[in-house]
């Protein structure tokens, strides 16, 4: 049988080389552990002990990734269900553990309590939730984003901002001697590596339960449902078992999971906010690495992220997370469905939209241009504190959000990384331009900065795009979102590019034609500008044979393909465009804060964006601005509404409203409304004909 | 036997459309396409008959690369396209339509194949408005003319009825210059008055492009084509004119008898 070159029937031959180089890497690396290294090698890696603990530590560290990926892994293969609040499931686990342990004394309950409480967390979620949104994945996907922001800020509100360290028993404290020779001394005498006992037993506990999750998906009746259920979701429902039975048992299990690894993983390092976002990433980059719904592809993945990691830290410090990045890329561009992914998986059911946008209603409306004057009156009534702070900063969320809803609404590409889009030209700003940290701050000119920063935001959004269009429809939230924790954490490790924590201060606006644009009004003129153009831009382009052609493409993929598209270029063409949005939205992010720091591009900030696009509404691309001017408003005044500063979880509850009830955001609303009175006057319209004819 | 009677019988043709040189497509354990040589002149009418899951839209799928072939070559106007992705094989005039139709829902009739007419321009990324006088606009509507929606232009294409997404499918497979075109299953639950104006379309295309179509009722296949291919468990077992397939026993017993209705 002849194979043509463009299929991937070779996969056997190519596995079997795959088998050949794992092999070789396993048996250098356990030479590697074993022997006795030579000279060069001692000097080449900082010394035998350095880099055992780092493969130690990785594959320990794995082993916790493994723990928490598999819930992940398992809830997604099964019900497409992204859940991207398994890192919180991940954090409360190990806060009710710790809580636990320390009211009983007995760290052993704390783990039954954290594993417990959390399963019947999941079932809750499955039956109280997401049953209701069967079939709709973006919008559980949603709705999982929701609930992450309101379980952060009630965990705040509860545990506290503090970090908690566990206590283990004292037999699984304290260290262990192990085989591994890491020198011999001139005297012949042979020092061996000592280890934590506790980490080989995280291990340890990891290997029998992903042994037992793998036989019980291969073995059992229900597990292989499971997994015919993973590949082919029509087959479940012929085979005659009670589907919503089974997809509450494994959304309990996926809670226990993460209950389970928070309290181990919570006993090895510690319990603090913001562990939630850590475990996340590791999930979403081990699944994207090992490939959806897979527990063997779980366990590859965590173990290349773990060793990625902690390998990195040892001998790159401040640009580890870049090599998690390009294992993730890596895997994308080779093999977009992941190394023991299924391309089926990948591909099956097309997420529905969660609000396509339309080009019908996209003219400048008479309300459109009502707003603009108000706008443009605003500083005449409001005091200029209140126009920066309130106005501006609307208007420049307003502007990032409304990149994301041009990927989303007309492009069905929910994308999360259009903050660190903008992020990204805000850094170039300080980085190119001037700052007042006394680091990097080239000082060119504003009329190359700025162009240069806008354009290469453009640029690294196209590159975004191109990863993150390998894949379809859900992923996208997936891989964009790794993106963004990503270039966070980089962000925060790098100091020579990035400056670190701190980032840059004193970024401000040049002053041109005489005008002071850092002083309050005329910035918020600049922006209320900037943002107006983008508007009109957006909403001229919709309707362009581009505007079309994407909206087209987000409609039916294959179809574009068959009257000549490339559907990969119109969508990284859609990343740019929307990158070129963000970017200069980002310009104008760093000179309202005057500075850049991570803190600005955090994932909780990123999400903010998605939050506030999607309570705008998707549609129209005045959407992005209404619901930023709500989010700016409840930011500020949000202690004088609830009492405390409990914002995120009010945002977060607006969002879950809207998301359950609004598919619209407050657009959808808002039009609700208004065919009800045209119905009406339809409605008396149609009496009165009726009344006219009778005689 | 029934291929070199086929090649015999277009040896004075000037070049053929389309040639499949043994094409093959599993799917998984499944064989849906063992081993198939066609040759379709250019300007050719040809019809597909088989009965369900004789592997007629999978031979379709091999040839527009939407599923590519596991095996065997496929040659368009004598250029081996077997590798090309999609887009590539429309840019050199192929065109198709689908069994089930694949539209944009959020677009109205116009702009679906406005779009469709772009596809192959070079202005695909413009992000210009179209002026009302633009050409491809003009194109655009004389197809719709053609397939009689110039009436519910701006409609929404969701909200289309099921026999004008019909009309909307041949549109879109009509739009930009094709060569060559296949149509799968264009009268599927269409109403008789409906199926007389598929049959009016096909006959009004220019001569120069030709196409295959598969037609489940034999009536419809037999006035829009001049040549039958018959196929049967993923495999072409008799070509004929439409006289002689009526007339083949082999045929009566596999098809007509079975699959028909
Ligand atoms: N994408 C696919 N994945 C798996 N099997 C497929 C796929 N497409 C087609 N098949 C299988 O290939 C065989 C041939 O299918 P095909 O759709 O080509 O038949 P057909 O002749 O078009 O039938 P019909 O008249 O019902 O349209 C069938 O058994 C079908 O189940
Ligand atoms: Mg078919």
């Amino acid at each position: 049988m002849s194979f043509s070159a463009n299929t991937s029937a070779g996969g056997l031959t190519a596995r079997q080389v795959w088998r050949g180089v794992a092999l070789l890497a396993a048996a250098l690396i356990a030479w590697m552990v074993l022997g006795i290294w030579p000279g060069w090698l001692d000097n080449l890696l900082d010394g035998k002990k350095a880099f055992v603990s780092a493969i130690l530590n990785g594959v320990t560290l794995a082993g916790l990734y493994f723990l928490v990926a598999s819930g992940f892994t398992l809830v997604f293969g099964l019900m497409r269900n992204v859940n991207l609040a398994h890192g919180s499931l991940y954090l409360l686990g190990a806060y009710i553990g710790y809580d636990v342990a320390n009211w009983t004394g007995n760290w052993f309950l704390g783990i039954l309590a954290g594993t417990l409480a959390l399963g019947v967390t999941g079932a809750l979620l499955q039956i109280v939730v997401f049953q209701r949104l069967a079939g709709d994945e973006l919008r559980q996907t949603l709705v999982t984003i929701g609930i992450s922001i309101v379980l952060a800020d009630v965990m705040l509100a509860i545990w506290g901002g503090k970090t908690d360290q566990f206590s283990i028993p004292d037999w699984l404290d304290g260290a262990v001697v192990t085989p591994i020779i890491t020198a011999v001394k001139a005297n012949g005498q042979i020092v061996t590596l000592r280890y934590p006992l506790y980490r080989l037993v995280v291990l340890g506990a990891a290997v029998v339960i992903g042994v037992g999750l793998w036989l019980g998906l291969n073995k059992t009746k229900i597990g292989m449902m499971i997994r015919a259920g993973v590949d082919d979701r029509a087959m479940l429902a012929v085979t005659g078992i009670n589907v919503r039975l089974l997809f509450v048992g494994v959304f309990a299990i996926g809670g226990m999971l993460a209950g389970f690894s928070g309290v181990i993983g919570g006993s090895a390092l510690s319990v603090a906010p913001g562990e939630d976002v850590r475990y996340l990433l590791a999930s979403l980059v081990v699944v994207i690495v090992g490939g959806m719904g897979s527990i063997t592809g779980a366990a590859i993945g965590a173990l290349l992220i773990g060793l990625a990691e902690q390998i990195g830290l040892v001998y790159f410090p401040t640009y580890g997370v870049v090599l998690t990045f390009v294992i993730m890329v890596v895997t994308l561009a080779v093999r977009p469905q992941g190394v023991m992914g299924n391309a089926r998986t990948r591909n099956a059911d097309p997420p529905r939209n969660v609000s396509p946008g339309d080009i019908r209603h996209a003219a400048l409306s008479p309300a459109s241009a009502v707003l603009g004057v108000a706008l443009v009156l605003l500083p005449l009534v409001a005091s200029p504190f209140l126009v920066f702070q309130l106005g501006a900063q609307s208007l420049i969320l307003g502007l990032i959000a409304l990149s994301l809803m041009v990927l989303a609404g007309y492009g069905g590409m929910v994308s999360l990384a259009q903050l660190t889009v903008a992020g990204l030209s805000g850094y170039l700003v300080a980085i190119l331009g001037a700052n007042s940290t006394g680091i990097l701050g080239f000082g060119w000119p504003w009329q190359i900065y700025i162009p240069a920063a806008i354009l290469i935001s453009g640029i690294v959004a196209a590159l975004i795009g191109a990863i993150a269009v390998r894949t379809a429809g859900i992923y996208t939230i997936m891989i964009t979102l790794a993106v963004a924790t990503a270039f966070f954490y980089l962000a925060q490790q790098n100091y020579s590019l990035f400056n670190g924590h701190s980032g840059f201060r004193g970024v401000a606006p040049p002053n041109v034609f005489g005008v002071e644009w850092g002083h309050q009004i005329p910035f918020y003129y600049l922006t209320l500008g900037v943002a107006a153009l983008a508007y009109c831009g957006v909403v001229y382009a919709a309707r362009s044979t581009f505007g079309r052609a994407l909206m087209a493409t987000r409609d039916n993929p294959r179809r574009m393909r068959a009257i000549g598209y490339n559907v990969t270029h119109v969508r990284i063409a859609a990343y740019f465009f929307a990158g070129l949005i963000a970017g200069t939205a980002g310009v104008l992010y760093v000179w309202f804060n005057g500075r850049i720091s991570p803190g600005t591009i955090s994932v909780s900030e990123a999400i903010g964006i998605l939050v506030i696009a999607v309570i705008g509404g998707l549609r129209h691309p005045i959407g992005p601005f209404l619901g930023a001017a709500l989010y700016v408003l409840l930011k500020t005044f949000a202690i004088d509404v609830v009492g405390a500063d409990r914002f995120n979880t009010l945002i977060g509850g607006i969002f879950l409203a809207i998301v359950f009830t609004s598919p619209d955001g407050i657009l959808g609303l808002w039009r609700r409304l208004s065919p009800k009175l045209a119905g009406n006057s339809l409605r008396q319209q149609a009496a009165s004909l009726t009344a006219q004819r009778r005689p | 036997m029934s291929a070199s009677r086929a090649a015999e019988r277009l040896s004075n043709s000037s070049g053929f459309a389309l040639e499949l040189e043994n094409v093959g497509r599993q799917f998984g354990a499944l064989v849906a396409l063992a081993g198939v040589n066609l040759r379709v002149a250019a300007g050719e009418r040809r019809a597909v008959l088989g009965s369900n899951g004789a592997g007629k839209t999978t031979l379709f799928n091999a040839v527009t690369g939407d599923f590519p072939p596991t095996s065997g070559r496929i040659l368009f106007f004598g250029e081996d396209v077997t590798s090309y992705p999609v887009q590539e094989r429309i840019r050199r005039g192929l065109r198709r339509t689908y069994q089930i139709s694949q539209l944009f829902g959020g677009l109205s009739v116009l702009d679906s194949i406005f779009v469709a007419c772009r596809g192959v321009s070079r202005r695909r990324f413009s992000l210009l408005r179209p002026a009302e006088t633009d050409a491809t606009m003009a194109q655009a509507r004389s197809i719709a003319h053609m397939v009689h929606l110039d009436e519910i232009l701006q409609t929404p294409v969701a909200v289309l009825s099921h026999g004008q997404q019909r009309q909307l499918e041949i549109a879109l497979a009509l739009s930009g210059a094709p060569r060559f075109i296949l149509f799968d299953e264009p009268a599927a639950g269409l109403s008789p008055s409906e199926r007389r104006d598929l049959v009016a379309i096909l006959n009004a295309l220019p001569s120069h492009i030709g196409y295959i179509i598969i037609e489940h009722d034999l009536d419809v296949a037999l006035r829009v084509s001049t040549y039958v291919t018959m196929m049967h468990n993923g495999r072409i077992f008799k070509e004929g004119t439409p006289q002689e397939i009526e007339d083949d026993e082999q045929v009566q017993a596999i098809y007509l008898g079975s699959g028909h209705g």
